[in-house]
């Protein structure tokens, strides 16, 4: 082969700034690994435990910005104990000892601690960037170790992460010398801070441009930040509930009208309808809206609010929205990409306001819509072909039926036509959530059509181990699968196992997958991690109660959420862990 | 050796998902002459069943010699039974008389009817037999075939009312559930899938369910899949009083709270596993107190490493939870992020505001975080008035 400078080498590869791409780049040659190696910035582990940190940081040396994401998708949503892992403590200390020169961590699902945070406020004279993201484990006594150590912090992002409320005196911690901040977003906190000294920092921090507030924070404050920070490109609303028609509300409204930058909203706190009105001035500017934490606001001023927002690139309500009010976004929302719709009356047995009806209207008003999180009570095959047919551009199309395993209320059909159009239509789908009732033909559809998925969450689906065998031997592209409440077993897990090592991971919870399977699995891919949980969900009453080993397991089966199951591929420095 | 009569194969079917089955109920009044097989059959749609029925025709044909090893089980049931209840309240069901114990085997998992029993008493040893084997996962997966599925395993087909003790059985695990709830009342089935029906779209959430998350829900863990805070947000969203008066939001949050069993987190200093309490259970904080105790009693002598007679120790760190005086204290966290000490509100108001519990060292108690909570309250108000 000619003679190939690596500089020049290094130079193009500069220019790819996928993962994928430079995780290829690095196994054509000995030499062209070491170019990627040295020169890589940017270093994303999308499973905590598919190699060691140590690992990491030794092939990485120069690593800028570490992203790692640790617990399975559906902890989330309570399935996953909490002690099951996801640790950032190994990464922090292997970064830490080889890594100094680390700018940006963002950490997704991961148990951080109040040490570990105090370990990275002090190991990183250069850090920058902080961003956790449904994360656990820490309090803000750990934040406040952040807001003191780290000179020169432009980014702590908090989002939706359980924080220890240990008082408000964290924020007070930002030095006066800090002047740094770009983005604050505090809006996950759950206790009371210093409003103040919110004000202050806000003041000296010229570059502020994105500020999420957490309910706390009283409108009065609010006019003040608005009023140091004219320039927020990205505001999150404090608590949002002022008196009508005072002196508070009409600066309020002032305050809005000065800030031209402003193009995202969120937060809506406790807001009260009329308090709405105070956003008017903005919202022909708008590009991002997100009005799901806001309870309280009614059908009919979500709707006179959305349309004023005729740039709206993206979009999050409340169900409460209603069939029509998605109709009013339909007509006035044409630049829409991404719609969610969540739930607002998840325990009633009360009839949510959205329909299919508000799907197709959306699908046909807003053409370059590509993102849909849509919860709704019932949907129809006709919707779903109708949608396919106007949205041909989904990237990521995730609908959640309330009631599992619900057929086409009009047909009484199973959906699996309808999921089919979606995913013969939208040929550049990469994230698909089925919901409603389904059989195997449903996943005979995505094997066939959905080239380019790269996630798949099933939920109460399917007749038999033939519909997740479809899924496994057409989706080539096929990264992340879930899969909770369906009739797979041994036969559908063990059909192809060498496909697993071409994903990163598999869930499957509350399915006919015995313990002989997966030791199977197990035995025959050595180089997978298996993993199952036997949830004890760390209250043991049963260990408590029951002496008997054999009882023990027993009465788990029935209680627990099953034997679950999670294993990942890895690369072959890996940590195996097995837990039975 | 005993063999008990199997069941024709073709008589097994799997449990309906309860959509089928509430479609089922609704379009043909109950019919309990009819063979519960058919019925579920064309509900189900034709589930294919492959998979349920090898595994279980293997399991009666190689387990026939553990099932009487497996019925010896089910006498032991008396142990689980008189096993300390986690919350309060909670009496065995130890009243059961053998024929009680027959009638609860033969009574799991068939849906579609009271009859057939021969056929549930197959289905359920066959469960039993794969559990007693190492194929644990078996039986959870088979048994366990679907959340909403095995809500309905659970509830269905027992024909007697549940009475209020039986509720709280079900925290101690989804097998002593099947077996309480057969002391469940008339109308059974119609019951247990119009609260199937309730639960699935509700997610969380059943009229009647008082029982932790731990043991199988008839509302299913983990559904509909949004976060927890999410969950949360109607019940516990403060509403203007410029809007609502003070009785409203009272009454509002009492309503939302009726409908779901008031699960809240406690954790205890010192110990570093939390557990769940369900508020419902109680209806004065001495019951609230002794519930405490009995959750982290045994934590808490494991954690000192005590021999026996120690367990006297343990038991006098539960003193005087309620009133500032012994070693711990309960405090809890309101909806507005303030820690506020048990017992100062009336207990309805308490249960409608609390989001979690904490058992401190009473010598943490420091008058300045309780202190700020309540001058937040009181500016709170007057901003609100």
């Amino acid at each position: 082969m000619t003679y190939f400078p690596e500089e020049v080498v290094e130079h193009i590869v500069d220019f790819l700034g996928s993962h994928g791409d430079r995780n290829a780049v690095s196994t054509v040659c000995k030499a062209w690994y070491q170019v990627d190696r040295l020169s890589r910035r940017s270093v994303f582990v999308g499973n905590c435990y598919a190699i060691r940190p140590e690992r990491v940081v030794t092939r990485f040396p120069e690593m800028k910005s570490l992203t790692v994401k640790g617990k399975p998708h559906f902890a989330d949503f309570n399935l996953v104990p909490y002690d099951w892992g996801g640790f950032a403590q190994p990464w922090i200390e292997a970064a830490a000892r080889g890594c100094p020169g680390l700018e940006e961590l963002r950490l997704k699902r991961m148990v951080i601690t109040d040490d570990d945070l105090e370990l990275l406020s002090c190991s990183f004279p250069n850090f920058k960037s902080l961003v956790l993201v449904s994360c656990e484990g820490f309090s803000t006594d750990g934040l406040a170790e952040i807001a003191t150590y780290c000179r020169g912090l432009r980014e702590l992002d908090l989002q939706e992460n359980e924080v220890e409320d240990h008082g408000h005196q964290w924020l007070s911690c930002f030095p006066d010398s800090c002047t740094s901040l770009v983005s604050l977003n505090f809006a996950c906190l759950k206790g009371e801070v210093n409003a103040s000294a919110l004000e202050r920092l806000v003041a000296r921090c010229p570059n502020l441009r994105s500020l999420k507030l957490n309910h706390s924070i009283p409108v009065e404050s609010l006019n003040k930040i608005l009023a140091r920070a004219p320039h927020l490109v990205d505001l999150g609303t404090g608590s949002f509930t002022i008196d009508n028609r005072s002196e508070t509300y009409h600066r309020l409204i002032n305050s809005f009208f000065r800030c031209k930058s402003l193009r995202s909203l969120s937060g809506f706190w406790d807001a009260s309808p009329f308090c709405l009105q105070a956003v008017y001035p903005i919202c022909a500017n708008l590009t991002v809206l997100n009005l799901s934490y806001a309870p309280a606001i009614q059908s009919a001023d979500l709707t006179k609010l959305v349309g004023f927002c005729f740039k709206l690139q993206k979009l999050w309500v409340l169900d409460c929205i209603g069939d029509k009010g998605l109709v009013v976004v339909a007509s006035t929302c044409k630049e829409l990409q991404e719609l969610r719709v969540f739930p607002s009356d998840v325990y009633g047995a009360g009839i949510t306001a959205v329909t299919e009806e508000g799907l197709v209207a959306i699908s046909s008003g807003c053409p370059k819509l590509n993102s849909l999180l849509y919860f709704c009570y019932q949907m129809t095959n006709a919707a779903l072909t109708t949608v396919a047919k106007n949205c041909p551009h989904f990237t990521r199309f995730r609908l959640c039926i309330l009631e599992p395993e619900k057929p086409d209320p009009v047909t009484n059909q199973p959906l699996d036509e309808g999921f089919g159009a979606i995913v013969r239509s939208c040929k550049n789908l990469r994230r698909l959530s089925v919901s409603g009732l389904l059989t195997d033909q449903v996943f005979l559809y995505i094997g066939m059509y959905a080239e380019r998925l790269e996630m798949l969450s099933i939920a109460f689906a399917g007749d038999s181990d033939k519909g997740m065998v479809y899924v496994l031997n057409g989706c080539k592209n096929l990264r992340k699968l879930e899969i909770r409440d369906c009739p797979f077993g041994d036969a559908a897990l063990l059909k192809d196992v060498a496909k697993y090592e071409t994903m990163r991971s598999l869930w499957m919870s509350s399915c006919d997958v015995t313990l002989g399977g997966c030791k199977s699995l197990a035995a025959k891919m050595p180089r997978l991690n298996v993993e199952i949980i036997n949830e004890n969900d760390g209250t043991s009453e049963s260990k408590e109660n029951l002496s008997d080993q054999h009882k023990l397991v027993l009465c788990q089966q029935f209680t627990s959420v099953s034997n679950d199951i999670m294993f990942t591929s890895n690369d072959p420095d890996v940590c195996r862990r097995v837990r039975l | 050796m005993d063999r008990l009569p199997r069941a024709p194969t073709a008589a097994y079917n799997p449990p309906t998902p309860p959509d089928a089955l509430n479609r089922d109920l609704a379009s043909s009044s109950s019919d309990p002459t009819s063979p519960p097989g058919t019925r579920v059959q064309e509900a189900a749609g034709g589930r294919s069943s492959s998979t349920f029925e090898l595994a279980m025709e293997e399991g009666l044909e190689n387990r026939g010699g553990a099932c009487p090893q497996l019925l010896d089980l089910i006498p032991n049931e008396s142990d689980w039974m008189m096993a300390p209840e986690a919350s309060g309240g909670g009496r065995g069901v130890g009243g059961l008389d053998d024929s009680e114990d027959k009638k609860l085997e033969l009574r799991l998992g068939l849906p579609g009817g009271g009859g057939g029993e021969e056929e549930s008493a197959v289905l359920s040893l066959g469960f039993f037999s794969m559990a007693s084997k190492t194929t644990t996962a078996a039986a959870a997966a088979i048994a366990t075939c679907s959340g909403a599925r095995r809500g309905l395993f659970e509830s269905a087909e027992f024909t007697k009312s549940e009475g209020p003790q039986q509720e709280q059985q079900r925290q101690q695990g989804g097998f002593l559930q099947l077996q309480s709830r057969a002391e469940s009342g008339d109308g059974w089935p119609h019951k247990a899938v119009l609260q199937q029906s309730h639960a699935a779209p509700g997610g969380a959430a059943a009229p009647n369910t008082s029982s932790q998350t731990r043991a199988a829900p008839a509302p299913v863990v983990g559904w509909p899949p949004i976060r927890s805070f999410r969950k949360n947000l109607s019940s516990s969203s403060v509403k203007p009083s410029v809007e609502l008066e003070n009785d409203n939001i009272e009454m509002k949050q009492k309503f939302d709270n009726n409908k779901k069993g008031l699960l809240v987190k406690i954790n205890m200093d010192g110990i570093p596993i939390g557990r769940k309490v369900d508020l419902k259970a109680y209806d004065n904080y001495e019951k609230l107190s002794l519930a405490v105790k009995e959750l982290f009693l045994g934590l808490l002598a494991a954690q000192k490493d005590t021999p026996q007679n120690e367990n006297e120790e343990a038991k006098q760190a539960f003193v005087g939870l309620l009133d500032g005086s012994g070693e711990y204290t309960l405090v809890y966290e309101d909806n507005e992020g303030d820690k506020m000490l048990v017992g100062g509100v009336p207990w309805d108001v308490f249960v409608s505001t609390v989001k979690r519990l904490r058992v401190l060292k009473s010598s943490d108690l420091t008058a300045l975080h309780l202190g700020a909570a309540v001058s937040r309250k009181r500016t709170a108000t007057e901003s609100l008035s």
